[in-house]
């Protein structure tokens, strides 16, 4: 059975609007009559997913919904050109507006946002706790060592004595591969179980690269031939003739070196069992001059020939194969119950339980499949193993399901993407559709990479127009654009990028109307990025990527200084940098010298200490038992006036965004403590950070040159682009850990025959007999393809960035990592200047060709970055303010001594005397009863309003309903005969507005409005003996402010002010 | 009395400009209170972590293995029951009284269903009390409300309000529904910042310039939306003189609130060093200041408890004003002698004792410090849930402790008058304004609802329970602000690019509110009416007028201040009191390496914090390596013995850890232990072996010594007493001293190249250290042979990096320590003389800026004098940020 019928594979070539046909896709199927909330997608990131949530509302509200015929189709939609279409039915506007303002009901958001949502909604039916967080990415680390640390512990006798001959022993290398094995075997639903065949397989494809098992152990006999010739080789040293009695130069620059080494090297050994493989590798090294070799012949010659069939090896590279997989079984079990006691779960668990619900959970099934209708999985090609089988189980849940994605665009494997097992999967797909018109590049680039990936791609079997991108006929007239070729000859890596960085102020200089933001520099790996970043900035010109250190940037060690002596002002290290590094500080200019020549350092320290900027440190330690290390921090970065100070040094925006960074360190440091529910103080926020290895913000801004890895290029576009780092060929290994899958592919089954290889390297470098005998293996081969056509993805995404211009780079006139891709000879350059072109698989483009070299460039002045501007007037004098609010009930008079507080009338006996610590209810119940209109009841109506207050009030036992009917009672006679007729008006809400904007909301307990004013009264439910005194003391203020809104609101006065006591049975007057 | 009534007003001001009496603006909480208290039914409130844990008891009287909430209940039973209440209170809200609809098959309704039927406490919330409304409006009270205004129609009400609604008609109160209001839509300008800071900055400036209506502030009516934290806000607004918002940020990491998390880890077995520390250095600490800074100091001496250092700040404690023996054994008690092991089995009551402690210290400052008060009752709820327990386990100690100590906020300045309206969303606005300012926009999101599946809708539908769709109420939150838009002529929307260090996300709203614009230019898309509308925060200046959103100010243009880095040699008066008092090793080191590090540390004393510098890492394992080699060569020498068996080292580590190595007890630490002590056990085994079979009797371990050293500078002798102890020194078969230093480093490369080349300063030192007269090795040096052995033991490594044969040495240096001390001593008198000169230098900048001008090095330079050449110490140096070597100077 086809179990696709309802998928539809659309594949997005690069720059043919994918985001476009996306919102399309989606904001049709809602005009169409899908609910909003029917919808999921997910999205590669978070900022795609904001951003295709903003393009379906802008597409929902802006075209009033005229479906885009075309949204499936290469025409980018009708947003940016104006409707065209029409559509058979239009839809209601009003009901898209609607739609519009639905969206944040549907499902849309990364894999792992939308996975957590249905797991916390669905947390009860998948056995989990509601209260579920993700492990946040940089906490995996660490939570992984503490739940697997037993097991660990526990192999590591067995593991640790074969890890350390194998050279897998030092800063836990060995548990690396363990970490690795897990993390493959979780991405590819493998169980632990599933690990012992794991390691049967693996070990069986390794002996294939070794001899057949000896059982003769050569150790032994290796070792005394080298302690043998030792001897020989100091008598060498000592006597300065060889064994031939030829003179030696001893201080030849080989010999020299390696002597020592070579004599160290064989003294250093112990016990056979203890030497490691690689030390009998490299007991000479390679390198060594003809002599000490010849020295050593016989045993070197020895082990070359041996190890393959060593048992001793042979034993150890089994062993070690079974341990890993035996341990990482193990950890995979300890780590499960570690998260499941804990309540934690990171993004693998997340899609592993949402897959379990899918697949076993019929409730969720019945529920997902009446809730979402639509299913849309963007950048269809990066999904793991583990998020393919899941998004197959959830199209079958749905109407209809949409993969879009480009199959040249899978750059993810490193992280655990099979592009080939996602090929698989789209064969299946009936329904297709191809995006292959570029709306990004110019035609001259595209030719560049037509010409360049269309051979490519169709060696590995894609056909021309899955590749080829054509202009679209809107875009007919963007004919122009250009390719350069840059050759930079320079033998070393740092001086041919640093001529990289030459050939930009080439270009901006031959394109006075480039701005430094429209380029972008490709690079293989961060470091090239780094250097490339660093010889731009050596010429003066700013790059994007910034990897100094977070905290070494000025603002945040100003900052942490601050902080710092916030958090122990005897710490005279940061007081001393607060002073060096704060021109406000009254001993910045000349600190150095006047700590140096004072004779009394401490006093001088005390000094320093007690300026002002120290000061307000010092009081803001006061305050800090009640903040957060952040609010702390927020407080420090204001106190000591870094933002304005900032505006007077360079990159302002950079530094505040580092500023940000550091909150950002401060909510890792909170992710941490609260995964494992660990306390979090300000010293520990300062340990945090001072072991952050967290880089500075990256600058932006016009004058800003774009510089990244082609990884991190991946859907962006600039108009200049130069692709760095082409020389770099295909290196495969065949050793470590890989996911292998065999048998045919079957798509109810898609994760079935995948299996991890480990193949584990005792070598750590070039030279042993084990990686000659690896050369011509089957899974060397496998991995150089695959590499090869990782490496041609790659390449992909960074030749089809660019909107006008490709600048192709090299270190002479092709680039040999471009011609290493499968065609050799595909690319070449020649010519010069604008007479150049490139030759690309036999067709020649006209290019702009030029060699660069890394001299001493003229240096640029300093980049002008925005000017920056602060208030003209000085700011005002800071007033105090008065808190916002005023509660009436929290006021006090200044002058309450002198008011007359006296009993106004006796209304009968106390009904209750002296409360006990419950009274506060007793009084809460009379209050309630005395809140409601009861006068408007019949007696047994009344009966029934106390009795409910009595149960609600949960004071029963206390008091009894007459209570409150003689006290409502008393009050109602009462105002009845002395204010007979007026109306009598209970919890009146009164708010107002001081002078001084002070607000005050309140309720008056009862009110009375007389011709000439207002009778205001309050009940109080003191028992005491002396109430005027207790009203003097809590009641007086509130009745002021009272009286005081009354007035200013309605403008008439209040003319008596009585406090109702109905426990006593009496009235009070104030005043 | 009149009221306003809608679903976004429960935090909105019942007035702005005017006041009013006997009318109010009231949101569904609100409205309930008004309506209980006018028909008698209020009633105590109950705490949400009161009606939690009633609800686990309900859920708990349910449960068995085959219940569908099992699972979940049995992982996390607070969170289970939290997530089932609050879909009880969603149902119970809406009008649902506890039965199970026919033929409802969902589990979710059914288990609500049961625990409804429970016969255990459950005290009613909000949601019963809105349930029990409609038939409280039955009895004849008058309800003294006259009108009643709706915010929105009265169809946007969720059903029961409807019903509610209904009948307050009936009984004569008079409901208004809002009048389509035809008023202009405002102007709209997004202010898009890159950070919270530059955004504040724009907007307090926006607030403090003149009102948009052209004249002064007060003449414009302003309204300040705030949806998120206004912390940064408020400075900017404070440093200006306007008054704060006074938002504060929810969280749970304040620091009165760690008190208790703190100390629940630090009282229990092996003894977290890290959170003792942090605990010890709280801004107020239930440990006395002065006595936690005598244990601050013992933990940076050794990171462990019950050591020597631990015992030395305990009698020092004993010893301070105000203090006595008896609270020193309280402390050590609590977090040393007796803590707890998990594993032992530990009661809800020792714990509570544990915690009458912290109760008594908490009670006793919060005389001082009323902002602790909180923190006692916490602890209060806390040892309250826990006291009865017969046996706690951390996890769930944990768990329940993060369950008593919730989120708060707490600003550090509270909110202070304003003549501004100040709101908490737009669609609180409900008084014309002129202007508004939006705060936070990015945070002012939907409420999120919680979703029922459809079949449950159904099923409650066909007993009368309508719930309202997360959608409609999507779409009234947006209707409702795009109608409150309409209150006011300009509205000015702050948006920043990140929120702590992250992206912030769009809000759907600004789209809403801008669709809703009249069409000023037909054929403009929607983004681009959006990005015509925004404004980056360099944009509004124009000849040094800023300008945004109606209203400007003057500004000027900020000059750049040269940022220069420190100079990197001081001349100073001379000064004869920088003469070392004294130099051990590593000092003499510093001194030689970088002078003004040296200076800085010996003689200005700069000092980092007492909780920063405990050490960890491989200096903890050095210390702690170093001490087992010790006691176990006294162990040894009482039964005259050399070489320890494997259980002897076995059982000193297993000894010294707790003192000082604790960390390497933590959960976590043992793979990491089992290493180190493999590594530990046999490379002290090998050292033992090694040393006895070279012939060498150790004599003394840490060894202490004395020596002056007489330095002539400026022609004037010098005495500078030369003080530290020798790892090991013995004798050799020969009867010569000889000298071991012990070494725990990744590496062994360095400490090799050192000895063969004859640098090892540090053995050479020893060496005359033990020699009875200075002459012997100051001045000719004699064949290296006369000296005793000397050696480097590499513990992590198990090799002696040395000249002797016997310790595995091959070959002979070119000289011998004498020669090498020779030149130590000159480097010595120059680097003296130098800083007696009031010469101070950051030696290896000084050396690099020279090499990099292209001279010669610092090491060639001192190698030109005969001087040694002390290494750059600044990978260990604390002053890097001081000197320059660190600094940012871009
Ligand atoms: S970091 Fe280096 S140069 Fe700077 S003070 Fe320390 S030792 Fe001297």
């Amino acid at each position: 059975m086809n179990t696709l019928s309802n998928v539809l594979m659309i594949s997005a070539s690069a720059g043919t609007g994918k985001t476009h046909a996306l919102t399309n896709v989606i904001a049709d199927r809602i005009a169409g009559g899908t609910p909003a909330a029917a919808i999921m997608a997910t999205t590669f990131t978070k900022k795609a997913a904001g951003e295709l949530k903003e393009r379906i509302a802008l597409r929902l509200l802006d075209d009033q919904g005229v479906p885009s015929e075309h949204g499936l189709s290469d025409d980018k939609g009708s947003g940016d050109q104006g409707s065209s279409a029409h559509s058979p039915v239009a839809p209601d506007p009003l009901k898209l507006k609607e739609a519009a303002q639905q969206l944040s009901t549907s499902l849309i958001g990364t894999v792992n946002s939308v996975c957590s949502r249905l797991l916390t909604e669905y947390a009860i039916d998948a056995g989990l706790s509601p209260a579920l967080e993700a492990i946040a990415e940089g906490e995996q680390d660490g939570i992984f060592r503490l739940a697997t640390d037993e097991v660990l512990a526990d192999y590591s006798e067995r593991i640790l004595p074969i890890a350390r001959r194998m050279s897998l022993a030092d800063d836990g290398e060995w548990l690396g591969i363990v970490r690795g094995v897990c993390d493959a075997a979780r991405n590819n639903l493998l169980a632990p179980r599933d690990l012992a065949v794991c390691a049967e397989r693996s070990w069986e494809g390794y002996q294939s690269v070794l001899e057949e098992r000896g059982t003769y152990d050569g150790r032994e006999a290796w070792l005394d031939g080298l302690r043998q010739a030792l001897p020989t080789l100091q008598a060498v040293v000592r006597d300065g003739v060889d064994p031939a009695g030829k003179a030696v130069n001893l201080a030849a620059k080989n010999f020299a070196e390696n002597w020592p080494k070579v004599v160290h090297r064989i003294t250093s050994m112990g016990a056979v069992e203890d030497i490691s493989w690689e030390q009998w590798r490299g007991a000479v090294p390679a390198v060594s001059s003809k002599l000490i070799k010849s020295i050593f012949e016989q045993p070197i010659a020895a082990f070359q020939e041996e190890l393959l069939s060593n048992p001793a090896f042979h034993d150890d590279i089994e062993q070690f194969i079974r341990l890993i997989y035996a341990c990482a079984a193990e950890c995979l079990e300890a780590f499960e119950l570690f998260k499941h006691t804990l309540g934690l779960m990171d993004f693998v668990d997340q899609e592993t339980l949402a897959l379990k619900l899918v697949r076993e959970n019929e409730a969720f099934r019945q529920s997902f499949s009446q809730r979402v209708q639509f299913l849309v999985v963007d950048e269809f090609q990066d999904t793991s193993p583990l998020q393919l089988e899941l998004f197959l189980q959830l199209s079958r849940l749905v109407d209809q399901a949409v993969w879009v994605g480009d199959p040249k665009q899978a750059i993810y494997e490193f992280r655990g993407t099979d592009p080939e097992l996602m090929d698989a999967v789209v064969s299946k797909v009936t329904q297709r559709e191809m995006l292959s018109s570029s709306w990004r590049s110019e035609q001259v680039p595209l030719d560049l990479s037509n010409a360049t990936f269309i051979p490519l791609f169709g060696a590995v079997g894609m056909s021309r127009e899955s590749v080829e991108l054509r202009l679209p006929d809107a875009r007919g007239h963007c004919t122009g654009g250009s390719v350069e070729a840059w050759s930079r000859t320079a033998g070393k890596d740092e001086e041919r990028l640093a001529a990289t960085a030459i050939g930009v102020t080439d270009l901006l200089r031959r394109r006075p109307t480039l701005a430094p933001k429209e380029i972008a520099v490709l690079t293989r790996t961060n470091k090239e990025a780094q250097a490339v970043a660093a010889a731009l900035s050596a010429l003066g010109i700013r790059a994007t990527l910034n990897s100094q250190p977070l905290l070494s940037s000025r603002e945040v060690q100003l900052a942490r200084a601050a902080l710092a002596f916030v958090a122990d002002a005897r710490d005279t290290i940061a007081l001393s940098e607060l002073v060096a590094l704060h021109p406000r500080h009254g001993a910045h200019e000349n600190w150095q010298q006047e700590l140096l020549a004072s004779p009394e350092p401490a006093e001088t320290l005390g000094r320093w200490a007690a300026d002002p900027l120290c000061t307000t440190l010092t009081e803001l330690s006061e305050r800090a038992i009640a903040s957060t290390p952040t609010e702390v921090f927020e407080e420090v970065v204001s106190l000591v006036g870094l933002p304005g100070l900032l505006k007077t040094w360079s990159a302002p925006e950079t530094r505040l965004r580092n500023l940000d960074a550091v909150r950002a360190e401060f909510n890792n440091y909170y992710e941490a403590a609260k995964a494992l529910k660990a306390p979090a103080t300000l010293r520990g926020a300062l340990q945090f950070l001072s072991e952050s290895e967290a880089v500075a913000s990256d600058n932006s801004g016009d004058d800003v040159v774009n510089v990244m890895t082609y990884h991190k290029a991946k859907g962006l576009e600039w108009p200049v682009v130069i692709m760095e780092s082409l020389d770099r060929e295909v290196g495969a290994r065949a050793f470590g850990v890989a996911v292998e899958s065999d048998g045919e592919f079957d798509l109810d089954q898609p994760l079935a025959g995948r299996w991890i290889r480990f193949w584990p390297s005792p070598f750590p470098y070039k030279g042993s007999p084990l990686d000659a005998a690896a050369k011509s293996s089957d899974v060397l081969m496998a991995n150089e393809a695959r590499e090869r056509r990782n490496a041609a993805r790659l390449m992909y995404v960074g030749m089809t960035r660019s909107i006008n211009t490709t600048v192709l780079t090299a270190k002479g006139s092709s680039p040999l990592g471009l011609n290493d891709l499968g065609i050799s000879g595909l690319i070449k350059w020649s010519g010069e200047e604008h007479d150049g072109r490139i030759t690309v698989n036999g067709n020649e483009l006209p290019a702009y060709v030029q060699t660069y070299v890394a001299e001493d460039a003229p240096e640029r002045a300093g980049s002008t970055s925005s000017i920056q501007y602060d208030d003209a007037a000085s700011a005002p004098l800071i007033g105090a303010h008065p808190p916002a609010r005023i509660k009436a009930s929290a006021q006090t008079t200044t002058d309450g001594a002198n008011v007359r507080i006296y009993e106004h009338a006796h209304l009968g006996d106390p009904l209750a005397t002296r409360g006990d610590e419950r009274w506060a209810a007793v009084g809460s119940a009379i209050h309630a009863y005395l809140g409601t209109e009861y006068t408007a009841l019949d007696r047994a109506g009344q009966l029934g309003v106390a009795k409910e207050i009595l149960d609600r009030w949960q004071v029963g036992d206390l008091i009894g309903v007459e209570l409150l009917l003689t006290a409502g009672d008393r009050i109602a006679e009462y105002l009845a005969s002395v204010y007979p007729g007026a109306s009598v008006l209970r919890e009146v809400p009164i708010s107002w507005r001081t002078a001084q904007n002070q607000y005050m909301e309140g309720w008056i307990d009862l009110l009375i409005e007389l011709p000439d004013g207002f009778v205001l009264i309050d009940h109080k439910s003191y028992p005491g003996d002396d109430p005027a005194e207790h009203i003097r003391k809590e009641n007086l203020g509130q009745m002021e402010t009272y009286r005081q809104a009354l007035l200013n609101v309605t403008g008439k006065p209040v003319i008596e002010t009585l406090i109702h006591l109905p426990a006593l049975g009496k009235v009070y007057k104030i005043g | 009395m009149r009221v306003e009534f809608g679903w976004f007003l429960d935090r909105a001001p019942w007035s702005f400009r005017s006041g009013g009496l006997n009318t109010v603006r009231l949101g569904r909480l609100g409205f309930v209170a008004l309506l209980q208290t006018r028909l008698g039914i209020t009633r105590p409130e109950v705490t949400h972590l009161v009606r939690v844990n009633q609800y686990v008891a309900r859920l708990r009287a349910l449960d068995n293995l085959s219940a569908w909430f099992s699972t979940s209940f049995a992982v996390d039973p607070w969170s289970t029951a939290q997530d089932l209440l609050y879909a009880r209170d969603d149902l119970v809200a809406n009008g649902w009284d506890g039965r199970l609809p026919a033929d409802s098959s969902s589990n979710l309704l059914q288990t609500l269903a049961a625990a409804e039927a429970v016969e255990l406490p459950l005290s009613p919330a909000l949601a019963d009390d809105v349930a029990g409304l409609p038939a409280a409006l039955d009895t004849p009270l008058p309800l003294g409300i006259s009108a009643i205004a709706l915010q929105h129609p009265r169809s946007s009400f969720p059903a029961i309000w409807q019903e509610i609604l209904g009948k307050l008609e009936v009984r004569g109160v008079d409901i208004y529904e809002p009048e389509p209001n035809a008023a202009p839509l405002p102007s709209i300008t997004v202010l898009q910042a890159e950070t919270e800071w530059e955004a504040a900055e724009h907007a307090a400036r926006w607030l403090g310039a003149g009102g948009s209506m052209g004249g002064a502030v007060n003449e414009t009516s302003t309204a300040v939306v705030v949806s998120s934290q206004t912390s940064i806000l408020d400075h900017y607004l404070h440093a200006r003189g306007l008054p704060r918002v006074g938002i504060g940020a929810r969280s749970r990491w304040r620091a009165q609130d760690q008190i208790i998390p703190l100390f629940m880890e630090i009282i229990w077995g092996p003894a977290n060093v890290q959170l003792l520390s942090e605990f010890l250095s709280l801004p107020v600490s239930p440990v006395r200041r002065a006595a936690g800074r005598e244990l601050l100091k013992a933990l940076k001496a050794e990171p462990g408890t019950g050591g020597a250092a631990w015992n030395t700040a305990l009698e020092a404690i004993a010893e301070l004003p105000d203090l006595d023996a008896e609270t020193a054994s309280e402390l050590d008690s609590l977090f040393s002698r007796d803590l707890l092991i998990e594993h032992d089995g530990v009661s809800g009551a020792q714990m509570a004792a544990k915690a009458e402690w912290l109760a008594k210290r908490l009670n006793k400052i919060t005389h001082r410090r009323p902002e602790l008060a909180s923190t006692y009752a916490q602890l209060q709820t806390l040892t309250a849930l826990i006291s009865d327990l017969p046996r706690v386990c951390r996890t769930d100690l944990r768990r329940i402790i993060s369950s008593v100590v919730a989120e708060t906020t707490n600003p550090l300045a509270a909110s202070e008058a304003s003549d501004w309206l100040r709101l908490g969303h737009l669609t609180e606005l409900m008084d014309p304004v002129d202007d508004v300012l939006w705060w936070g926009f990015h945070d002012a999101t939907a409420p999120r609802t919680r979703r029922w599946d459809k079949s449950d809708v159904e099923a409650l539908k066909s007993v009368g329970v309508h719930l309202p769709s997360p959608e409609s109420l999507a779409m009234l939150q947006i209707t409702q602000s795009v109608a409150s838009s309409r209150r006011c002529r300009n509205l000015l929307i702050v948006q920043t690019a990140q929120q702590e260090g992250e992206p912030t996300e769009n809000n759907p709203l600004l789209e809403a509110l801008v669709a809703a614009q009249p069409a000023t230019d037909s054929g403009r898309s929607l983004r681009d009416q959006i990005s015509d509308r925004t404004i980056a925060p360099a944009q509004p200046v124009q000849s040094n007028v800023w300008a945004l959103a109606g209203r400007s100010a003057q500004v000027t243009p900020v000059d750049r201040l040269p940022v220069a880095p420190p100079p990197l040699e001081f001349e100073l008066e001379p000064r004869a009191d920088f003469t070392p008092d004294a130099l051990s090793f590593s000092q003499l080191g510093n001194l030689l390496g970088c002078s003004l590090a040296w200076v800085l540390d010996k003689k200005m004393r700069l000092r980092p914090a007492d909780a920063d510098s405990a050490p960890s890492g491989n200096t903890m394992i050095g210390i702690f390596a170093h001490k087992l080699v010790e006691e176990l060569h006294h162990d040894l020498s009482a039964q005259l013995r050399v070489v320890p068996t494997p259980e002897e080292i076995d059982r000193k580590i297993d000894e010294l850890l707790p003192h000082l190595a604790s960390q390497l007890l933590l959960p976590g630490q043992s793979a990491r232990l089992k290493n180190l002590r493999a590594v530990l056990s046999s490379n002290v085994m090998k050292f033992f072996t090694w040393v006895s079979a070279a012939g060498i009797i150790i004599q003394d371990v840490e060894k202490p010594f004395e020596k002056t050293l007489e330095l002539t500078v400026d022609g004037k002798q010098v005495a500078v007493p030369v003080r530290g102890s020798i790892d090991v020194a013995g004798i050799d078969g020969e009867g010569r001293p000889a000298v071991i230093d012990l070494k725990w480093s990744n590496r062994d490369k360095y400490r090799l190249e050192e000895v063969r080349e004859g640098k090892a300063l540090q053995l050479a030192l020893y060496q005359w250290a033990l020699s009875e007269d200075a002459g012997e090795y100051v001045g000719e040096g004699g064949p290296a042979g006369e000296n005793g052995p000397a050696a480097y033991y590499l513990l992590k490594q198990g090799t002696f990096a040395s000249t002797h044969a016997g310790l595995g040495g091959t070959v002979t240096e070119a000289e011998g320590p004498n020669a090498l001390w020779d030149t130590a001593v000159k480097a010595a008198t120059f680097s003296v003389s130098e800083v007696v000169h009031g010469r101070v230098t950051a030696t290896p900048l000084v050396d690099a800026a020279r090499e990099a001008a292209g001279g010669e090095t610092g090491e060639a330079q001192a190698a030109a004098d005969g001087r040694f050449y002390g290494k750059p110490p600044c990978r260990f140096c604390h002053f890097s940020r001081l000197c320059g070597l660190a600094g940012d100077f871009s």
